[in-house]
């Protein structure tokens, strides 16, 4: 088949890719064959047409090199190829909502349970760690394009931050993870166990970097906040336990959900946009990782398990 | 037409069985033959065949020697020795041998070979779940006698979120299904990282039904696999494993996209077997219209239970199922305090319950056992005497993939196909010759179908970056990730496109087709809930709308609610006296023609099409008076598809000169397009409903439809009745290929186009109706001529217009074509 008859049988035949069809409401038919299938002719062909016209032999440039003013524009720098840094530094005076950062250094165990931790807690140990990603759904074909990570340091908290701005900087950002994470650190997340880790898991053997984060001690706050406060709050996600826990009402927030569409806009578009917002998102969940922690490891579990 | 199976009807009378010669098939057959020669309509035997054996080979690990032994198996029959052989060669081995012939060690043994000699790991693919347990069972048989340590794990859809990190790293033989390997393996490779770095063999049992759009699929699932499989530095040997089919071979390559080895002559032992079909007496000769298959299956299966025989039944639908075990466990179960002698056995039970049933199959613990196609697939029963078939079960290979289920090693066994009523079945009893004759079904599939391929595209992007230079199918890689990229589903940087959509694009995929599952039809009356009967898909839109009175057992009830994505109409009783005509249109436009042969007066050519199908409404229709009573909406949406066809118009002048009206020559279209229809699904092997069959205008103006008493009338897509005279009327027949862009039928189709309407006219002149019947133009009910023509002289006039002979109306008669 040559090209002009394949674009013409898929601009007639073709559904459209990117509506993956809806789960279909009872009683509606959406499953007859056919269905769904049917598709504007015109739009697709003129798609096809931009596609033939850009001419598909032509490599497009990687990156003309926006990249260094996105940096700069993001308060970073480039450290590898397709891989910007931004570094911050909250001072431990610092209040996160009503808690401020000198309560984590303040942190030696587990005193009342909720966290399930036997062991001292040294709070210079600790990373914590937490994902921006292109979707939820899981999965080889999910990618974590942006990664925060957060230390005690005598400074403050220090977070650092690496962007994908091209696919190409994607091993870096894993090697960067690998050279932070200390030989004896433990993770410390918000639903990292079930999403976070996996995800970033299988990025690593994608890469031939197995074990990255395999056999890892991990404090996963969403666990100890459900064990604490099942009972008390109306759910657990972060939100509700910044508010009801952390007195924290976050401020022009963009949600989370928006973040993958941000940075597709990027991909494709090579502005800036809102990224710097998804940073700041990104940032505002490992501060509330981070303030949680004195807080859940002062509960006891009075909510959840302790009954038994 | 019920009063044929009341059992005071003895249509075959059963002083035949003869409780002196007690388990013998023979005596049986000739006992049939002796009393009913006339429904005997053909004999054919197989002679028996001894074992062939060969030695295990010298290569072999001690150790699965010493298992095979522990099982009694101390030589190999000669296809397992060599699909043994070649596949230690290195070779992708496709095993094609009959029923129960041992065919799973076939792959066991070289699986075995490879795990206890480098620790190599293996794929097992089943189409369904129960067979995966089978073979799984008798892999720990051996595994057990040998003390291999071999772990086979399954991994499906009811393995445990916690079991199942365990398969993927201890499991050396991971037993799963297509639809599993499609969702939930590929899509999260990286989890089974250490699976994929040492796969080597990956096994393919029941090859035979990866046909059509579920093997088009797996074709492209499996090129999957191997991109994936070359990811982690592999490159997996594929064994396969099919029921007799003509191209196993064929099939096997165009499946995994690799040279295959075939393996087909079996070494297993058969007694002979004969095989008889038997065609049920005409009780009305003006409508063709013969004594139930059903009541005829019933007493044969009496017969043979009470001299002795191990008996199965399969009948195509599960209703046929229930009834034939009531009316056989009034005969045998009567007294509940003994064990019961017969059992029914179809999709819809509880696992164990299966489970249960084939462990008393195979300990001879039950005399009879009724099931659906369940069972035709390897679940291992054990060895049967009496096979007889209710029905011509859709396929030369099904059929003899059912009757390979009686046979002993050294028994005769007998199998009886009781022909029904329909037009296939009817063909058969005409020409058994076709089912004893011709080769088996081609298995065909076309990977390359472009919406299939762009699906797994999709999923494949998914799974892996695809790269420049990479190939994935035939078409141009570039073009089609080019698409997907101004879609926004893939980003190219540089030389790779990356996903970039946020979903899970396998989820969307399914690898069987959505006209699968009849449809249950639900009694609701006065708050029950009792299953009354099924209807098949493609015929539920047009039975099982809202409003429609639907007749069991000619008594009707009324659908009050139809469930479409649950598959399930429910209906209530009800006094209505008339009863419910779908409006059913069907709009055809010829987009491109590809191309043509224009005869003297027919015109026959194949391209693309739009076809469009709605059922409009419906009619109410008073008995016996068929006065119109009402009109009904119908609420379905329009099935709306681009695909491939073939098709035939006539001239208007040519259709002047050979019918005295152009309503006469509707039902000549009509009636022909029923025959041709059959006879396409015959010749390319495909099931009826692979292909859709339309007369029209080929314009998308009107479409004809057959009106309640079975003769064409024009309508609008809306429904509207138009005048045939007030029309420009140039009428086209179109069977096309009823899958979204096609699924390569109408080509071939196209190239058989003569021998196509010879075999239809052949039908029909040969019919013994007197004016056309389901048998052949299908049904008629009204008059039985309609300007001087009857059904089936229009219809044979046609075919003949259509043969490309100038036919005149004085020579439409049922014998004109020679
Ligand atoms: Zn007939």
């Amino acid at each position: 088949m040559d090209y002009i008859e394949l674009r013409r049988r898929l601009a007639q035949t073709a559904p459209a890719p990117w509506s993956e069809p809806a789960p279909s409401p009872p009683g509606s038919s959406a499953s007859l064959p056919g269905q769904g299938r049917s598709q504007s002719t015109l739009d697709l062909l003129r798609r096809l047409e931009q596609v033939r016209r850009r001419g598909e032999q032509r490599p497009r440039p990687v990156f003309p090199s926006p990249e260094v003013s996105l940096a700069e524009r993001l308060g970073g720098k480039e450290v590898a190829p397709g891989l910007v840094e931004v570094v911050r530094v909250h001072p431990l005076a610092y209040r996160h909502g009503a808690v401020p950062l000198r309560r984590l250094a303040q942190v030696d165990g587990d005193r009342g349970g909720a966290l399930r931790h036997p062991h001292p807690i040294d709070p210079h140990k600790l990373l914590f760690l937490d994902t921006e990603t292109t979707g939820l759904a899981g999965g080889a074909g999910t990618v974590a394009f942006l990664l925060g990570v957060a230390r005690l340091t005598d400074a403050g908290l220090e977070l650092r931050q690496w962007l994908m701005t091209a696919f190409a900087g994607e091993v870096a950002l894993l090697d960067r993870l690998a050279a932070a994470l200390g030989e004896e650190d433990c993770l410390v997340s918000f639903n990292g166990k079930s999403f976070d880790i996996p995800l970033l898991d299988t990025r690593a053997r994608l890469h031939g970097r197995d074990g990255l984060l395999r056999g890892r001690p991990h404090l996963d706050l969403l666990h100890a906040l459900r064990r604490a406060h099942r009972r008390r709050l109306p759910d657990c996600r972060l939100k509700t336990a910044e508010t009801e826990l952390l007195e924290l009402r976050r401020a022009d927030d963009l949600p989370g959900e928006f973040a993958p569409g941000v940075w597709r806009d990027w991909l494709r578009t090579g502005r800036a946009g809102r990224l710097n917002e998804v940073l700041a998102h990104n940032r505002d969940d490992l501060l509330s990782t981070a303030a949680l922690l004195p807080v859940l490891a002062r509960e006891e579990m009075r909510w959840g398990m302790a009954v038994r | 037409m019920e009063a044929w199976s009341r059992p005071e009807l003895d249509l075959l009378g059963e002083a035949d069985a003869d409780p002196r010669r007690a388990g013998d098939t023979a005596a049986l057959a000739a006992a049939l033959k002796r009393k009913y020669p006339a429904r005997i309509v053909a004999e054919f035997t197989q002679p028996a065949r001894p074992a062939r054996t060969a030695p295990l080979p010298a290569g072999l690990d001690p150790r699965i020697a010493a298992a095979l032994a522990g099982r009694g198996i101390r030589r190999l029959y000669s296809h397992q020795a060599l699909a043994l052989e070649l596949a230690l060669a290195g070779r992708h081995v496709v095993v094609a041998t009959p029923t129960a012939s041992g065919k799973s060690l076939c792959y066991h043994l070289p699986v075995l070979q490879g795990l206890l000699a480098d620790g190599a790991r293996a794929l097992y693919l089943f189409p369904t779940k129960a067979l995966a347990q089978d073979q799984v069972a008798e892999l720990l048989e051996l595994n057990k006698a040998g003390g291999l340590g071999a772990r086979a794990m399954t991994f499906d859809g009811d393995t445990p979120a916690d079991a199942r990190k365990a398969v993927r790293e201890q499991g050396d033989i991971v037993v799963s299904n297509p639809d599993m390997l499609h969702q939930g393996i590929l899509p999260h490779h990286p989890r089974w990282a250490s699976f994929f770095e040492t796969l080597r063999y990956v096994v393919i049992d029941e090859l035979h039904g990866y046909r059509g759009v579920f093997g088009s699929h797996m074709a492209n699932v499996i090129r999957r696999l191997k991109r994936i499989s070359r990811f982690y530095g592999r490159e997996p040997q594929f064994i396969l494993c099919s029921a007799t089919i003509a191209n196993p071979k064929e099939l096997a390559e165009a499946l995994i996209g690799a040279p295959v080895e075939a393996v087909t002559e079996s070494g297993a032992p058969q007694g002979p077997r004969t095989v008889l079909v038997w065609n049920p007496p005409v009780v009305n000769p003006d409508l063709n219209l013969r004594a139930s298959a059903r009541s005829q299956t019933a007493r044969l299966a009496r017969l043979a239970v009470k001299a002795g025989l191990s008996t199965i039944v399969f009948a195509n639908a599960r209703l046929t199922v229930e009834v034939l075990t009531k009316y056989l466990k009034d005969v045998f179960d009567r007294d509940p305090r003994r064990p019961a002698r017969v059992a029914a056995y179809r999709g819809g039970y509880l696992p164990g319950e299966r489970r249960e049933k084939e462990k008393r199959m195979r300990a001879g613990n039950l005399d009879c056992v009724v099931t659906t196609s369940a069972l035709e697939l390897g679940v291992d029963i054990g060895a049967l005497d009496v096979c007889l078939l209710n029905g011509y079960p859709g396929s030369i290979a099904a059929t003899w993939q059912r009757l390979g289920r009686a046979g002993r090693r050294n028994k005769p066994s007998l199998g009886v196909l009781v022909a029904g009523s329909d037009l296939l079945d009817q063909f058969l009893a005409r020409h058994p010759d076709f089912l004893f004759g011709a080769s088996p079904e081609h298995a065909r599939i076309d990977p390359d179908q472009l919406l299939i391929l762009m699906d797994h595209l999709r999923c494949a992007a998914f799974e892996l970056p695809f790269r420049a230079g990479e190939v994935f199918g035939p078409h141009s890689l570039q073009t089609l990730l080019g698409y997907l990229e101004e879609h926004g589903v893939l980003h190219r940087e540089g030389d790779s496109w990356h996903w970039i959509a946020d979903s899970y694009p396998a989820h969307a995929v399914s690898l069987r087709s959505v006209a699968d599952g009849n449809f249950t039809v639900i009694d609701v009356t006065d708050g029950k809930q009792d299953i009354l009967g099924e209807v098949d898909y493609g015929a539920a839109a047009l039975t099982l709308y809202e409003g429609a009175i639907y007749l069991h057992q000619a008594r009707p009830w009324q659908v009050e609610r139809l469930d479409w994505t649950g598959r399930k109409a429910f209906v209530t009783r009800t006094r209505a006296d008339y009863y419910t005509d779908a409006i059913d249109t069907t709009r055809l436009k010829v987009l491109d023609s590809f191309q043509q042969d224009r005869g003297a007066a027919a015109t026959c050519a194949h391209g693309e099409v739009h076809v469009v199908r709605r059922v409009a409404g419906y009619k109410k229709i008073r008995y016996y008076s068929h006065e119109n009573v009402g009109y009904g909406n119908v609420n379905l949406p329009d099935q709306e598809m681009h695909t491939t066809a073939l098709w035939w118009s006539l001239d208007e002048a040519a259709l002047e000169r050979a019918f005295a009206s152009r309503q006469a020559a509707l039902d000549g279209f009509l009636g022909a397009a029923h025959a041709l229809h059959h006879v396409a699904a015959l010749a390319s092997m495909s099931e009826l409903r692979d292909l859709g069959r339309a007369v029209g205008d080929g314009t998308a103006g009107w479409s004809a439809v057959q009106d309640a008493g079975g003769r064409g009338s024009l309508r609008t897509l809306e429904g509207a009745a138009l005048d045939p005279d007030a029309q420009r009327f140039r009428p086209t027949l179109t069977l096309y290929d009823n899958y979204p862009g096609g699924m390569g039928l109408a080509a071939p189709l196209f190239d058989q186009r003569s021998d196509l309407v010879a075999r239809a006219h052949d039908l029909v002149a040969d019919c013994p109706c007197q004016s056309g019947c389901p048998a052949c133009v299908g049904p008629v009910l009204g008059e039985a001529e309609r300007f001087g023509l009857t059904a089936k002289q229009a219809a044979l006039a046609l075919l003949a217009m259509l043969a490309g002979g100038h036919q005149s109306n004085s020579e439409a008669n049922p014998h004109g074509l020679h």
